[in-house]
C-alpha cells in the first residue's frame, strides 16, 4: 500500500470523488492560482497546498476560486447543494466560520428540517483546525465543539491519512452538511493509504489501543498525544484504552460507555478551551449514563480558558501534551475515594 | 518450554517453543525437528532478530556443556554476518500485475522446482505458511479477484471466472504447473482449476474448503458480507476460530479495511451467490471423485463456517485430515501441522 501524507490523502479523495460524480464541485478562496505561481493553471492549492493541481484537472467550472467573501461563497454553496450539486467548500481556517455563521449554522444545518425534508444540503465544509504553528489567536482554534452544538451538522475530526481519506469520502457522499476539520499539525503525517476509494462510517469510534486500567477519549491530534503518553504509562504498568470517536457529531457513546464499564476510569483530552467543549460533553454523558462504572472522578485535559498565544513557547505550554495526559491518568489511577 | 523437555516433531503433536504474537494473531513457534532442549539461549523479555537463536536441541540429553557452548558461539558469529548481509536487502513485497486488463496481486517467496500456489481471503492469510514452505519451494500467494489488492470488479463472480483469472496470472508469471493449496473459497477455486486444467495441477490440498460438496454456513457468509462496523464484525470473525480469543483489534481493523473498499460488498455478494451457494448441493464424490492428482483435505474439527464432511463420504482418492481444537483457519491455528501436511503431499506426489 502506498505511503501518503494527510495532505495527499485529502487531495486524492477530492480527485476521486470529482471523477466519480460530476455533481461534486470545489468552492473557496485561494484554492487555485495564487501568489508566486505562473499562470492560473499552476495552483498554489490553498495556504496549506491541499487543493494543489485540481484546477488543472477539472477546470474553473468545477474548481471555483472566489474572492475573500466567506458569507458569499458559503451561501452560494448552500444554495448549490439545495439545487442538486454536492459542493466541497474550503473555509481555510475554521475560525472564519464567524463571518459565515448564518450560512452554516442557520441555513445549511436547518434547511432539511425546516422544509419538511423536501430538500437536503449535501455539502462538505473543509477547514483546518488547531494550534501549533504560530498562526495566533484568530487562526488556531479548535472549533469542533461549536459545530457539534448544532443539530443538522455532522462533525468529523480525522486523525491520520488513512482515516482522512475514508471519512472525507463518506462526507462527500453524505446527503447532509458535514464539517471536516483537518488538524494543521497532521498535514505532513504519513501512513499507508489504499489507492482505491473506501468509506469509514460516521458515529463509529476507533479503538487505537486496548487496555484495562483507564479509558482515554481524545479527538484529532490529541489521539496521538494520548498514544505517546500511554506508551510511557505502560512501562509503569498502567494500561490505557484509547478511543478516537472520529466524529464528534454523531458521537459513538456506546463504545465510550462500554470501555468505561471495563476500566472504571476516564480521561478526556481535548485541545479546546475548557468550557462547553468536547471533553465536557463526554464527561457529562458518562457521568449521567455510566456513573455506576466510575472508580474515580473523570479528568479533562484541555487548554486553559485564554486566547491562543502567538509566541511559540507559550503556544506549546497552552496545548495538552503527553506529560499533562500522563499526570491526569496517574491521578485517576491513584485516586483513593 | 524447559530445558530437558523432549520435542517430537510429530505431525500431529504441536511442540510449542514460544508464542509469537503478530498484529493479526497469536500463534506458536513449533520445533521443526525432534530432540531434547539442552540449552535455552534466549530469556523471556529478550529481543531476538528473526532467525536468531532461541535454544539448542540435541538428540541426547547427556551432551557435554562445552560442545553446546561451541555451537552457540559459532551460530551467533555466523548469524551476525548473515544478518548484516541481509539487513541491506528489502523484504519481499507483493507485486501488482495487469492480467487481461485487470489488476491482480501476488507475493512470491522462495525458489525451487516445485511451485505451490495458495489462495484465500487475502495473501496475508498465508503469513505462517508461505515463508516456511518457501524454504523448500517457490511459493506464490495470490489475491483472488475482488480480494486483497486485486481488482474489485467482477462479471459474474463464478468459479469459472475466478479460476480463469488465476490461470492468466500463472501464465503471466511463467508458472506452467504447480501444487495448489486452497482455503475456503480458494478451495472451491482450486477444485475448479483441477477439474478444468488438471494437467497444470500437480496436487491439491483443500483446507476448510467450499466447493468440495459440503455446505457453507449461510448465516456466516451473509453476516460477514453485511457487517461494516466493528461491533457487528467481531462476533462473526470469532466464528472462524476454535479459540475466539484469537480475534484481536488489529485483525478486525484489517478485515474492516478490506471490506470498506468501494465495490467489495457487491463483488462478494456476487461470489457468494455464484460460487458458494450454487455449488453446495454437489456431493464430494461428484466434485472430487473424478480428479486424478494426489488430493488431501484438511479440516478443523471445530469449523463453524464450512461444514465438515464425514470421512466416509469422501471418495477413495481423497486423504482427509481432521485437526482437533482447530476451527475454519487451520493454516493459522495449526500452521506447523498444515505446513507439514502440504510438504508431505508435495514431496510424495511429485518426487
Amino acid at each position: 500500500m502506498p505511503l501518503k501524507t494527510f495532505r495527499q490523502a485529502i487531495n486524492d479523495t477530492l480527485v476521486q470523488e470529482m471523477q466519480r460524480d460530476v455533481r461534486v464541485i470545489l468552492i473557496g478562496e485561494d484554492i487555485a492560482g495564487g501568489t508566486g505561481c505562473e499562470g492560473d493553471g499552476d495552483a498554489w492549492g490553498g495556504p496549506l497546498g491541499v487543493t494543489k493541481g485540481l484546477i488543472s484537472e477539472f477546470g474553473p467550472d468545477r474548481v471555483l476560486d472566489t474572492p475573500i467573501s466567506e458569507a458569499a461563497f458559503m451561501g452560494a454553496a448552500v444554495g448549490a447543494a439545495m439545487n442538486g450539486l454536492r459542493p466541497v467548500v474550503d473555509l481555510m481556517f475554521n475560525d472564519f466560520v464567524s463571518v459565515c455563521f448564518d450560512q452554516v449554522c442557520n441555513q445549511a444545518a436547518k434547511c432539511h428540517y425546516m422544509y419538511g425534508g423536501q430538500n437536503s444540503v449535501p455539502m462538505t465544509i473543509r477547514a483546518n483546525t488547531g494550534a501549533g504553528i504560530s498562526t495566533a489567536a484568530q487562526h488556531s482554534q479548535s472549533l469542533h465543539p461549536v459545530f457539534s452544538f448544532f443539530p443538522g451538522l455532522k462533525v468529523v475530526v480525522p486523525t491520520s491519512p488513512y482515516e482522512a481519506k475514508g471519512l472525507l469520502t463518506t462526507a462527500i457522499r453524505d446527503d447532509d452538511p458535514v464539517i471536516f476539520l483537518e488538524t494543521k499539525l497532521l498535514y505532513d503525517m504519513e501512513e499507508d493509504v489504499p489507492d482505491e476509494s473506501y468509506e469509514i462510517p460516521f458515529g463509529e469510534a476507533n479503538i487505537l489501543r486496548e487496555g484495562g486500567d483507564v479509558t482515554i477519549v481524545a479527538v484529532g491530534r490529541m489521539v496521538h498525544v494520548a498514544t505517546e503518553a500511554s506508551a510511557a504509562l505502560a512501562r509503569k504498568g498502567i494500561e490505557c484504552e484509547i478511543i478516537d470517536p472520529r466524529t464528534t457529531s454523531p458521537l459513538d457513546t456506546e463504545t465510550i460507555l462500554e470501555s468505561v464499564e471495563e476500566t472504571g476510569r476516564l480521561v478526556i483530552v481535548d485541545e479546546t478551551t475548557p468550557r462547553c467543549n468536547f471533553a465536557t460533553d463526554v464527561s457529562a454523558m458518562v457521568a449521567q449514563e455510566g456513573f455506576a462504572f466510575l472508580k474515580a472522578p473523570i479528568r479533562m485535559v484541555t487548554a486553559p480558558h485564554t486566547p491562543i498565544p502567538f509566541a511559540p513557547n507559550l503556544e506549546q505550554l497552552y496545548m495538552p501534551d503527553p506529560a499533562k495526559v500522563s499526570a491526569a491518568v496517574q491521578q485517576v489511577v491513584g485516586y483513593q475515594g | 518450554m524447559l530445558p530437558g523437555s523432549k520435542a517430537r516433531a510429530s505431525r500431529f503433536l504441536l511442540v510449542r517453543i514460544v508464542e509469537v504474537e503478530t498484529e493479526k494473531i497469536v500463534n506458536a513457534v513449533e520445533a521443526d525437528t525432534a530432540g531434547i532442549l539442552v540449552r535455552r539461549v534466549a530469556e523471556e523479555g529478550d529481543t531476538i532478530v528473526v532467525g536468531g537463536l532461541l535454544g539448542v536441541m540435541a538428540e541426547r540429553a547427556e551432551i557435554a556443556d562445552d560442545s553446546v557452548d561451541v555451537f552457540v558461539a559459532e551460530y551467533q558469529e555466523h548469524f551476525k554476518s548473515v544478518a548484516a548481509e541481509e539487513g541491506t536487502e528489502r523484504s519481499a513485497e507483493p507485486v501488482d500485475i495487469e492480467v487481461g486488463g485487470r489488476k491482480m496481486r501476488y507475493l512470491e517467496l522462495g525458489s525451487g522446482e516445485k511451485t505451490i500456489d495458495g489462495m484465500g481471503g487475502d495473501l496475508n492469510g498465508w503469513m505462517f505458511n508461505q515463508p516456511a514452505l518457501a524454504e523448500h519451494y517457490r511459493v506464490l500467494a495470490l489475491d483472488l479477484l475482488a480480494h486483497g489488492g486485486s481488482v474489485k470488479e467482477l462479471e459474474t463472480g463464478s468459479l469459472e471466472e475466478l479460476a480463469a483469472a488465476v490461470l492468466v496470472l500463472l501464465d503471466a508469471v511463467g508458472v506452467d504447473e504447480a501444487h495448489f493449496v486452497g482455503h475456503s473459497l480458494g478451495g472451491a477455486v482450486t477444485v475448479q482449476l483441477a477439474a478444468e486444467a488438471g494437467d497444470r495441477v500437480n496436487s491439491v490440498t483443500l483446507i476448510g474448503s467450499a466447493g468440495a460438496g459440503t455446505p457453507v454456513s449461510r448465516s456466516y457468509i451473509d453476516g460477514f458480507i453485511g457487517a461494516n462496523r466493528r461491533k457487528d464484525l467481531k462476533p462473526i470473525l470469532k466464528q472462524l476460530f476454535a479459540d475466539p480469543e484469537l480475534v484481536n483489534r488489529d485483525m478486525i481493523n484489517d478485515v474492516l479495511k478490506a471490506k470498506r473498499l468501494d465495490g467489495v460488498e457487491v463483488c462478494w455478494r456476487k461470489i457468494a451467490d455464484a460460487s458458494i451457494f450454487s455449488v453446495e448441493d454437489l456431493t464430494p464424490e461428484a466434485v472430487l471423485g473424478k480428479l486424478s492428482m494426489p488430493l488431501q483435505i484438511i479440516w478443523g474439527k471445530e469449523d463453524r463456517v464450512a461444514t465438515r464432511p464425514e470421512e466416509r463420504s469422501m471418495p477413495e482418492n481423497v486423504v482427509m485430515h481432521v485437526l482437533d481444537d482447530v476451527g475454519h483457519m487451520p493454516q493459522l491455528e495449526a500452521a506447523g501441522v498444515v505446513n507439514d501436511l502440504i510438504k508431505t503431499l508435495v514431496d510424495g506426489g511429485n518426487s
